[in-house]
């Protein structure tokens, strides 16, 4: 399959209050092939969004810092190198996104249909009542009930699941390559999130688009993604396909990931936990910044970074794999 | 929502008839005979009952009240100025243009120069051009406004001779008042529209607006700004309301004839009956401005609409 969208060595970095430099991304690498969803995996305070606002450059600068890297967008053209323009019409053009919290992300102000209209407007020529044509059957494809209602009405007049549904038709206007989904499930409750996962799985299968779908939940992305990316205090410790990683997970970080997760076939009494929480940008540990937490802890984790190990299609950031890959 | 205009409006009758009770108690309460206290120590007593027959303060309280109201609703009457002998109202609404031009264009130019400022200094946030915005608001927060008004006096009508010094004659005059107003006003709206601005540009749905592909003027005004307007419009009412009975000092140095200055010497002159005239008339204009101020709001956020409609109201 062909790479749609390809970041290489991603480096995002934020000046601190102290004016020191915090990395939030420290060469994070990762690929969305055409039509296939990507699931970008890790606890809070990952470097998971940071990631993923980084596709469309969206980081205020300042405080960000597009310190190095690219992100390569069709083969053709790097996006941190794009002019505003071209940035703009990308936006929204090729690449639609969606958010965690879908009551902030859309404005109080306007109604759904002026801000769905808005949205078709910035990149199609589309009249007014044409626009209202096309915010409806995007809504309709949405599975929003009561299209004409639910144009007329503001956000605050919807339920959460309505909401992320008009963000997604809003996302979708202008029929984008790819759809980047920042924790689009984590502020609505279960059942909704399942509905929400499904609608995208099933519009992905009808227009062909790839997803980038972010997440701290790794049964939701085992489910529906193609590939895998698992990020640790911003740096990539594994990426997969997607069955091979809740499989046999290699990284000790992946591999808590996958115990702690709550099984249906497992009655043990209690659920194994990482020990510990994720540092914060500015307490990173040096080498492994995981190696604090990890079990499996060597002299040499402490002090110096992991190279990247491959395994045919798997990538690897661990020292105990160093040196042992094939390719 | 134009019913709850008309309810709204409705409800200024009780409270501006409670205002007009206030006022005339407190005026007319205070110890001393009205008369003795306007004609002075050397009025002969037959002067001073004379006076008070005339303006009927021999009657009692309730009396006298009762007549008042009266007037004021049957004839829109608000007795007669002490000194003068003219009808109060006539002389309290000569004096309001000059005093409403110099407090709406105070306010408007205060709102054209610190908003764009403030929501520079917000957009451009911890860099040189806030710090240095930052540093103008308190710059102009700290200058008083009669000694700008002296300043601009001597600076463009006395060296340049370029503007009138004093009076209301046209519209040149009342330039250099309404800048004297505006100038230090605007360092509150630098700060007020910095301060929503911050509030808003970090919500997500400015960075949906982003997403979407929106130009950045569009993200900052249309969907920023929208949601930063209304404490702005708030504070432009509330400042205008203020200038209306408070620009006394602008009024004093350029020699305006304004409400302000008449009600200064109506006090000093211990001229009830304008004193109350000028008090009800703000106090009418003060709830007046609330209630527009209101109805902007429910115009524009449409949470507040919403309630509105929800109420029946």
């Amino acid at each position: 399959m062909d790479s749609l969208l390809e970041a290489r060595n991603l480096q995002v970095h934020f000046r601190g209050p102290n004016k020191e430099i915090l990395k939030a991304a420290e060469g994070v690498s990762f690929e969305a092939r055409k039509g296939e969803t990507l699931g970008i995996v890790g606890e809070s305070g990952c470097g998971k969004s940071v990631c993923c606002m980084s596709i469309l450059k969206l980081l205020p600068s300042p405080p960000a810092i597009y310190a190095g890297g690219e992100m390569i967008f069709d083969g053709r053209f790097d996006i941190l190198k794009l002019n505003k323009k071209s940035l703009q019409e990308l936006r929204g053009g090729r690449i639609g996104m969606i958010f965690q919290e879908p009551m902030a992300a859309l404005n109080p102000a306007y109604t759904i249909g002026q801000q769905m209209r808005e949205a078709i407007q910035l990149h199609l020529p589309a009249t007014k009542a044409e626009a209202r044509e096309m915010s409806c059957d995007l809504l309709a494809k949405a599975r929003v009930p009561d299209v004409s209602r639910v144009l007329d009405s503001y956000s605050f007049s919807l339920s959460g699941g309505m909401r992320q549904r008009v963000m997604i038709a809003m996302a979708l206007s202008c029929q984008p390559d790819l759809l980047v989904a920042d924790e689009p499930t984590t502020a609505l409750d279960a059942t909704i999130q399942s509905q929400i996962i499904d609608l995208i799985s099933s519009i992905q299968e009808e227009t062909g688009m790839s997803v980038i779908l972010v997440t701290h939940d790794l049964s939701l992305v085992s489910e529906t993604a193609d590939s895998m990316l698992v990020m640790y205090a911003g740096f990539a410790c594994e990426s997969a396909p997607a069955n091979e990683i809740s499989e046999h997970p290699l990284h000790p970080y992946t591999k808590g990931l996958v115990e702690s997760r709550p099984s249906s076939r497992v009655t043990a009494s209690r659920l194994p936990v990482i020990p510990g929480s994720v540092p914060s940008l500015a307490s990173k540990p040096p080498g492994c910044p995981f190696h604090p937490r990890c079990a499996y802890a060597k002299a040499i984790c402490a002090s110096q970074f992991p190279p990247e190990t491959a395994y045919g299609n798997r990538k690897v950031s661990c020292w105990l794999y160093a040196g042992e890959g094939s390719s | 929502m134009a019913r709850h205009a008309l309810n709204r409006t409705l409800l200024l009758i009780p409270s501006l008839f409670l205002v007009i009770f206030l006022i005339f108690a407190i005026l007319n309460l205070i110890p001393g005979d009205p008369g003795r206290m306007h004609l002075g120590i050397e009025a002969t007593q037959e002067a001073v009952d004379m006076f008070n027959r005339q303006f009927g303060l021999d009657k009692p309280f309730l009396t006298r009240f009762t007549t008042y109201v009266t007037g004021i609703a049957t004839r829109f009457d608000f007795g007669l100025s002490y000194r003068t002998r003219e009808a109060v109202m006539p002389a309290v609404l000569s004096r309001v243009p000059p005093t409403f031009a110099i407090a709406l264009f105070g306010v408007s130019g205060a709102v054209l120069f610190g908003v764009p400022l403030g929501v520079l200094a917000a957009i451009k946030r911890s860099t040189l051009t806030d710090t240095n915005v930052t540093a103008l608001a308190l710059l102009l927060s700290a200058i008083p406004n009669f000694w700008l008004g002296l300043m601009l006096l001597q600076l463009f009508s006395v060296v340049l001779s370029i503007l009138p010094t004093y009076g209301a004659s046209s519209w040149k005059s009342f330039i250099l008042p309404s800048v004297a107003l505006a100038l230090p006003g605007s360092s509150g709206f630098i700060r007020l529209a910095r301060a929503t601005m911050l509030d808003v540009v970090h919500q997500e749905y400015i960075t949906t607006a982003r997403a979407k592909g929106a130009p950045e003027y569009s993200v900052i005004w249309r969907h920023a700004f929208r949601n930063a307007a209304l404490p702005l419009i708030n504070g432009a009412g509330l400042m205008f309301a203020g200038l209306l009975g408070g620009a006394v000092i602008i009024e004093a140095v350029f020699s305006l004839p304004g409400l302000g200055r008449l009600m200064v010497t109506a006090i000093q002159q211990r001229d009830i009956p304008i004193v109350m005239g000028c008090a009800i008339f703000l106090s009418f204009v003060f709830m007046a401005i609330i209630l527009i101020i209101d109805l902007i709001y429910a115009a524009l956020d449409p949470r507040i609409k919403l309630r509105y409609q929800k109420g029946g109201k």
